[in-house]
């Protein structure tokens, strides 16, 4: 198997690297590995539970099917390979057969074990675990963030998202915001360390009309309301309540009362 | 050893010379220590393998390019590790006969023990075993065998496997 270290990270996304040592008097093996798919792991684990006795031609393949390069030395002891092979049937080309049989045995049988333990939990603790794991990776950092924003929102898959150019995921994130800005308790806004700072030191006095202005002229400008008698109960009742004591706060069942006693007389996108 | 740190007379290229020789002395001493373990390691296997000769181990280490020894208490052995090869092999008898008996518990049992077996014979290089010896044995000996001919043949455990693994960032 062939191609860089990138290439492969590229087609194949996380990829591992397993190192055995002291195998017998060729120093150590070593192999970089990819995990299972959901639906390949569910294969396996069904074929584990039913057919058990095929347990070392499953490793096989998992084995095959996974590792995408080892580091084994071309030729392994001939002294060796004669001594395996004596009284076995069939081994009398050793040309024809996979260099892992000349390996001990168990070099496959931990591989494929990595790659089955890493590639799905074993129980709920594992679970949760690999869980905040992730959670706390993606917090520290903002393109992860990015991310996990434009998948929720837009239905991109990460992999998409990183064949973007800088533009094109600004593009993607300001398409995002608006559509998230329907809502207008949901603004999106990434700050730098400095601006956080100041945030801070103005106590809370953040203006957040304009937020909600925002929000409902992007309401307007994708035809969420077109009613102007609507538009003014939404601007009386949906925005915050914030410090700025000359907006009124919200009182969602009066709005809602407001809103019931209007007929409806539009559908939403529809303008 | 000479007290050198905390001399403020001492030459430094004195103190490197003294530094150095101490170390030279420590590492004779660890292999004349490495020397006469091995040595009494060789005489220990010997003595409870008195069929085995020197010469005869060190055609097995030229073979299996590793040989390695368990002491049970009552007996001692030396192997070697299993290849693949022979892993599947055996496995294949097994399929073959699981299909045979198909299912019967007694039968599974039977095939274990027959896997063990023929893993032994295969993998025990002194005392060579009689079929007859095995019935012989103490009941937990062959699955101790098992265990480590396994274990050496890199069967890892779970933890051990993790524990070698690490993700390419």
């Amino acid at each position: 198997m062939s191609g860089s270290l990138t290439d492969l990270r590229k087609e194949h996304g996380q990829l591992y690297l397993i190192r055995i040592d002291n195998v017998l008097d060729i120093g150590s093996v070593s192999f970089i590995f990819r995990l299972l798919t959901l639906s390949e792991y569910r294969s396996y684990k069904r074929i584990f539970t039913t057919r058990p006795h095929t347990l070392s031609s499953i490793e096989e393949e998992i084995f095959e099917r996974c590792v995408l390069k080892s580091f084994v030395p071309e030729e392994l002891p001939q002294d060796w390979i004669d001594a395996i092979t004596e009284g076995i049937v069939g081994t009398e080309d050793n040309l024809s057969l996979p260099f892992t049989d000349f390996l001990p045995a168990g070099i496959v049988y931990s591989v494929a074990n990595a790659i089955l333990y890493l590639s799905y939990p074993k129980t709920v603790e594992q679970f949760n675990r690999a869980l905040d794991i992730e959670r706390y990776r993606q917090l520290q950092d903002v393109e992860m963030k990015t991310k996990s924003f434009l998948c929720a929102v837009l239905g991109y898959k990460p992999s998409e998202i990183d064949r973007m150019t800088f533009k094109e995921l600004t593009e993607s994130i300001v398409l995002a915001e608006s559509i998230v800005l329907f809502r207008p308790e949901v603004p999106l806004v990434f700050t730098t360390q400095e601006e956080q700072a100041v945030s801070k030191k103005r106590d809370g006095k953040v203006n957040l009309e304009e937020l909600e202005q925002d929000a409902i002229a992007t309401r307007r400008a994708i035809g969420g309301s077109s009613n102007e008698e609507e538009l003014r109960i939404e601007e009386k009742y949906f925005t915050r309540g914030h410090s700025n004591s000359d907006t009124p706060k919200i009182d969602p069942k009066k709005a809602f009362e407001e809103l019931q006693a209007k007929p409806k007389k539009r559908r939403v996108g529809k303008g | 050893m000479q007290d050198v740190t905390y001399n403020p007379g001492i030459d430094p290229r004195q103190t490197k010379e003294v530094l150095d020789q101490a170390k030279e002395e420590f590492v004779e001493e660890k292999q004349t220590v490495t020397k006469d373990s091995e040595e009494k390691r060789w005489k220990f296997i010997l003595d409870n393998h008195p069929g085995v000769t020197v010469n005869e181990i060190n055609r097995w280490k030229a073979q299996f390019k590793k040989i390695y020894f368990i002491n049970l208490g009552t007996n001692s052995w030396i192997f070697r590790a299993l290849s693949r090869l022979e892993h599947k092999a055996m496995q294949m008898d097994i399929i073959k006969s699981a299909q045979a008996s198909q299912g019967d518990r007694l039968a599974q049992v039977e095939e274990h023990m027959a896997y063990q077996e023929a893993l032994v014979r295969r993998c025990v290089l002194s005392p060579r075993l009689q079929p007859e010896d095995y019935s012989a044995l103490e009941a937990g000996t062959l699955d101790a065998l098992q265990e480590t001919i396994l274990f050496h043949s890199n069967f890892l455990p779970p933890d051990m496997v993790i524990s070698l693994t690490e993700e390419i960032v």
